[in-house]
């Protein structure tokens, strides 16, 4: 299963983007409700951070731009479902590298859970520079349990 | 999707209290009416604030950052939280349930939409 999608690249359409994956999952696979919710949560954090490239980009132009678009893909295949997100948003504020450790919520520093979020809740995670911008693919293992933080503490960041 | 906030507030017992309630999903779209409520609260100096999240079927880490922030301005135990089902999972699984006072309401959630 296979579906692909191209969205103006503007804040209206996350919950669309969010729509469109979740019941293409839920439809072509056995996942637990909670893993789907968390589908949910990883393609919102995405395309979000997608949208407010193409934002941070649109800012340093005067008068009114073309928002631009963001393609969005989600395969199922091998056991796994694959999510990629690519934007021509001018490129990640974030390390390509990562890691991508949530801020310290106890010293009151808010904002920056985006990567993090993802990070926990997905088998593999990815930020490359492509093209004018940023493609995150994010992998889920259709056998796997939500168990939060495996892979950090297993066998350390599987960022590829 | 449409995401509606309101504000109510009351009094019990000689102290002021204010709920924002959230109906929706609180994303990139419907965030700043969400944040400008939260903004608006925290600057009135309430005994005790809620913010009521029930009826709210989403919520983005930017949603996390908001509730992160009223806690820091309304100071501890001053907050609570209540959620239920996906909602309360993602600020338990983020870690930061005890920050913001969260109220884990999923017991009824389920029972009640059953």
């Amino acid at each position: 299963m296979i579906v692909r999608l191209t969205i103006p690249a503007r804040r209206e359409f996350v919950a669309l983007a969010r729509q469109v994956v979740v019941e293409s999952a839920r439809r072509e696979t056995a996942l637990a409700p909670e893993r789907l919710e968390d589908i949910r949560l990883i393609v919102s954090e995405a395309v979000t951070n997608a949208v407010q490239a193409h934002s941070r980009m649109a800012r340093g132009h005067s008068g009114p731009t073309d928002p631009g678009t963001i393609d969005l893909s989600c395969d199922v295949s091998d056991g796994r479902i694959t999510i990629v997100v690519t934007d021509s948003g001018g490129g990640s504020e974030v390390p390509l590298d990562g890691p991508f450790e949530p801020p310290d919520a106890s010293v009151g520093r808010i904002g920056g859970y985006g990567l993090p979020i993802i990070d926990m809740l997905s088998d593999e995670l990815s930020v490359r520079a492509a093209g004018q911008g940023t493609r995150i693919t994010v992998v889920i293992n259709l056998d796997g349990q939500r168990d939060v933080g495996r892979r950090s503490a297993a066998n350390g960041r599987s960022v590829s | 999707m449409l995401c509606d906030v309101s504000v109510s507030t009351s009094s019990r017992a000689g102290e002021r209290e204010v709920t924002i309630q959230v109906v929706g999903e609180l994303d990139l779209a419907t965030i700043p009416e969400f944040r400008s409520a939260a903004r608006r609260v925290a600057a009135a100096d309430y005994d005790n604030v809620q913010v009521d999240l029930r009826a709210c079927e989403f919520i983005d880490s930017a949603a996390l950052g908001v509730l992160l922030g009223l806690a820091r301005r309304v100071g501890p135990g001053r907050l609570a939280v209540l959620a239920a089902g996906p909602v309360a999972q993602i600020i338990t699984l983020t870690g930061v349930a005890e920050l913001v006072g969260l109220v884990d309401d999923s017991a009824s959630h389920g029972t009640g939409r059953a």
